[in-house]
């Protein structure tokens, strides 16, 4: 499984958490780390798809804990934009999958993706793929 | 009159795109669409339309373009608060607690260029921290730029010399030199390139850096093994790190080479002489690791002949002592190379120094220690777009592909770094009025030293001494 994980710094390791913690990394995963989900827009999810990504995760701050108020419901709404034209396309709308838990995530990054990763394996591969 | 001594330079654009600082979060859900008035437009560098290129080209993977310079223009006049500046996290993660961020970004842009990056936000850090940043240099000559520095017409030459020079010279009655000529190597700049202590090095990153070494006529220090490997074309330049006990296994490699570096143990000096009796021509480099002794065992090495003494601290210019003290390469020089005057042994040795030299000035700072030149190897790694993320020890892919670097390219990118620092190292030189690196070496009076001024200034306050 080739999985994208688009995370929020804040949410990875908290509010200036980053300091006392080891960058979280899960290894076979693409972990793109972002100042904060707001600044993820359709477009690199869609491209992370058209590189042949099976699943995409973006890993985002509970909306009432965003440090900059509003990135995480900005974010949301552009992921559900994101899933309409995944689905337009062709593919499960299911293949992009949000998790906002309480942060720090960093300690529970693997748990995530390994529970995205068997949603994504119940799907199979990318038919974007198989159709090139 | 022979020319100047000038590293050639070429611009290489990065493989990949450098991790830059500051990005742009744009909640354009915000927007009033039609204010008229859009910030974004007016953008003094266009990096809002930089970054919608950028985002939408398809030859490029998914990256985050993170060259905002920080301006804060588009931010403060939005008038729906759209848009809201960011450090890059990716950026926060580079180096370590030495090798800073920025200055593995400085070395990025000098490497890319060979230009010095400048910027214009001003300095609003403290006058003084640890390490090299403890130590200001004097530089209260005034420099013309017609006749100082980087494009002087006066020659402020970078020189230095490694090997032993006799403290007297003898003569027979017929006015004959007596004795052996001791092998010295001039090289051009104050630094000798060396495989650093982590990263993945490959095959190609090995012979960037040898071409590199080529290119500069400076030397090459990598382990006899791979040394092998690239002798036919570049043995003028390597100088094969060998084992004490395999120097015959190497001798073909030995004979053909300036300079053999050995690490230091109880049989060093035999190991000089086996090296001696395959090349007298060569000059021995012994390295020593600081720490507890270390001054005693210089003092020793250096009386019984060593030519060349390579001290090396950990990556970060630190050396751990036994009782837990912790002491900053530059200190460690200082007292070394005070140590040796006092003997009167000085001349007789060259002193490299290893480890902690991140940026140009520190190579300043370093000869006016006591360092004859230093040996320099995550430099050129950065350089060559290493971001020092520890992915190669954890076992996790590298960001950047290190094994794929292109030699050539990866030999340019070393040489415009190293032709950046020189041309720092001019600047510094012409605004001491020194015109020789050579005669920059423990030239303790043209610096100040920030905890000898606190002492100076408080002890006798607070210390009653």
């Amino acid at each position: 499984m080739k999985i994208t994980a688009f995370c929020c710094h804040n949410s990875l390791y908290g509010v200036g958490g980053a300091a006392k913690m080891t960058k979280a990394e899960v290894p076979g995963v693409h972990k793109v780390e972002i100042p904060c989900s707001g600044r993820l827009e359709p477009i690199y999810i869609l491209k992370e798809f058209e590189n042949g990504a099976d699943g995409v995760v973006v890993v985002a701050c509970p909306a009432k804990m965003c440090q900059l108020i509003h990135g995480s419901a900005r974010m949301e709404k552009r992921i559900e934009y994101a899933k309409k034209l995944i689905s337009d396309a062709g593919m499960e709308p299911e293949r992009l999958m949000l998790f906002r838990p309480e942060p720090p995530t960093a300690p529970r990054l693997a748990e995530i993706i390994e529970e995205a990763s068997a949603g994504f394996a119940a799907l199979g591969a990318s038919p974007l793929m198989a159709a090139v | 009159m022979p020319g100047k001594y000038h590293i050639e330079t070429k611009e290489v654009p990065p493989r990949f795109n450098a991790v830059g600082r500051f990005g742009i979060i744009d909640l354009y859900e915000t927007c009033a669409r039609g204010c008229r008035n859009c910030v974004k437009k007016k953008c003094i560098y266009d990096i809002h339309k930089k970054e919608f290129d950028f985002a939408h080209s398809l030859d490029r993977p998914t990256e985050f373009m993170n060259e905002c310079m920080n301006c804060l223009m588009c931010v403060q006049n939005c008038t729906r608060g759209a848009l809201t500046r960011t450090q890059n996290p990716e950026y926060t993660w580079l180096g370590n607690e030495y090798w800073k961020p920025a200055i593995i970004a400085g070395i990025w842009k000098m490497a890319a260029t060979a230009k010095l990056p400048v910027s214009g936000a001003g300095y609003g850090g403290p006058f003084s921290g640890p390490g090299f940043d403890s130590m200001w240099t004097d530089m209260s000559e005034i420099v013309r730029p017609t006749r100082d520095g980087i494009h002087g017409r006066e020659y402020i030459s970078t020189s230095v010399d490694i090997g032993g020079l006799p403290s007297n010279l003898e003569f027979s009655p017929g006015g004959e030199l007596l004795g052996e000529e001791s092998p010295v190597i001039e090289l051009p700049v104050p630094f000798i390139l060396e495989v650093p202590p982590l990263g993945q090095i490959s095959k190609n990153v090995l012979e960037a850096m040898a071409r590199a070494a080529r290119g500069m006529d400076t030397l090459f220090a990598l382990d006899a093994e791979d040394a092998e490997e690239f002798a036919a074309e570049f043995a003028g330049w390597l100088a094969p790190r060998v084992k004490n006990s395999a120097i015959e296994n190497h001798a073909a490699l030995i004979k053909s080479v300036r300079m053999v570096c050995l690490e230091d143990s109880p049989d060093a000096l035999d190991a000089v002489a086996c090296v001696k009796a395959i090349n007298p021509g060569a000059v021995v480099r012994i390295r020593l690791a600081l720490g507890d002794g270390v001054e005693a065992r210089v003092v020793e090495l250096v009386e019984a002949g060593a030519e060349a003494i390579q001290l090396s601290a950990d990556i970060n210019g630190d050396i751990a002592y036994s009782d837990g003290r912790v002491e900053f390469i530059k200190d460690a020089f200082r007292r070394i190379h005070s140590l040796l005057v006092d003997k009167c042994v000085r001349d007789r040795a060259t002193l490299i120094a290893d480890g902690g030299i991140a940026m140009a000035e520190h190579l300043a700072k370093i000869i006016i220690c006591g360092a004859d030149c230093a040996s320099l190897g995550i430099p050129f790694l950065v350089a060559m777009e290493c971001r020092m993320c520890g992915a190669c020890s954890r076992g996790v892919e590298c960001p950047v592909n290190m094994s794929e670097v292109p030699p050539e390219d990866g030999a340019w990118r070393v040489m415009n770094l190293a032709a950046a620092w020189r041309n720092q190292l001019l600047e510094v030189l012409g605004a001491m009025g020194i015109r020789e690196a050579r005669r920059l070496r423990g030239e303790f009076g043209r610096a100040m030293f920030c905890e000898d001024l606190e002492r100076d200034t408080f002890q006798k306050i607070f210390a009653g001494a």
